[in-house]
């Protein structure tokens, strides 16, 4: 029985019955493992054929751990350091920065009016009806 | 707790009502606000500032609350996590960012339905609308909503000193 865990669109793990078979995009190569058994299939393939109609879209995946390798391979799995960050996470970041940037310039250039009533009008009448008693 | 199999998707299903809920209220109480700055009629504008406290209060704010509650069972009650991927914990900042807004700007809301409710014929046209803070938190709930859906790949190192944990276990 096969398996896909979530990342669908991007296909990069499967389980069969017993052990996992990964792809890890980065690197492109395909780890195959089979209870004690171990193969290993370096270079690029089309795993569609693994997909079943089974999938899981609520469990996540080892994505990002690193492959378990055969020695005699000489691919050995990186267990040492971390994962940097992934380019979309950085992306996000500086279009969250420079959105924050722009709200800091919108409320300053705006006189510090910032709640609602202040929006979509050149001038308010809100702050003229609050201060009256 | 990894919540088993049926509990997991009545959360599942109780987290996507709830925010998909949030959503379809935000998209309301936009609509009202943009009702609000483009009319020109006393009783429209006051009529809107009022619904728009109405759904406030009684629609998104219980559904904010309850969306970002049924979210944290949903991390913490699965293998993702919280804090173990990007997009989980991306997600989860920007609901409790979108939640404390949601809560600050609420108060304001209330205090404006009293100003348009005095606001007579000659004020109606300068009284404003709301259009600002619904339509950020909507591009915010719907930049979770394209998270959730994508589950983009990326591992915290906290989250991977806990897989690199769990083979050395198993």
């Amino acid at each position: 029985m096969v398996q896909d865990l979530p990342y669908t669109d991007a296909p990069v793990r499967y389980i069969l019955d017993v052990e996992l078979v990964s792809i890890n995009p980065e690197c492109e190569f395909v780890a195959m493992k089979l209870s004690s058994v171990s193969l290993l299939v370096l270079g690029r393939f089309d795993v569609d054929f693994l997909k079943e109609d089974t999938y899981m879209p609520d469990l996540p995946s080892n994505l990002d751990a690193n492959l378990d390798a055969n020695s005699d391979t000489g691919v050995k799995p990186n267990r040492e350091l971390p994962p940097g960050i992934p380019r979309w996470v950085k992306v996000f970041g500086i279009i969250t920065l420079i959105l924050i940037l722009l709200v800091v310039i919108m409320i300053i250039f705006g006189g510090g009016n910032h709640g609602p009533g202040r929006h979509g009008q050149p001038s308010s009448v809100t702050e003229q009806s609050m201060q009256q008693p | 707790m990894i919540m088993g199999s049926r509990l997991r998707k009545l959360a599942l299903a109780a987290h996507v009502t709830f925010s998909v809920g949030w959503i379809g209220g935000v998209i309301g109480y936009l609509t009202l606000g943009v009702a609000a700055v483009t009319s020109q009629d006393l009783q429209t504008v006051q009529a809107a500032w009022v619904s728009m406290e109405v759904i406030g209060w009684f629609a998104i704010v219980p559904l904010a609350l309850a969306s970002l509650l049924t979210g944290l069972v949903m991390s913490l009650g699965t293998k993702w996590g919280l804090f173990q991927h990007y997009w989980t914990l991306i997600s989860f900042i920007l609901t409790v960012f979108a939640t404390v807004i949601l809560l600050l700007h609420m108060p304001d809301v209330s205090l404006l339905v009293e100003v348009a409710q005095a606001a007579d014929e000659a004020s109606t046209a300068r009284l404003g609308g709301d259009i600002f803070h619904p339509g950020l938190g909507l591009v915010v709930l719907l930049v979770i909503q394209v998270l959730n859906m994508y589950k983009p790949r990326g591992m915290t190192p906290y989250g991977w000193r806990k897989e690199q944990r769990r083979r050395a276990v198993s």
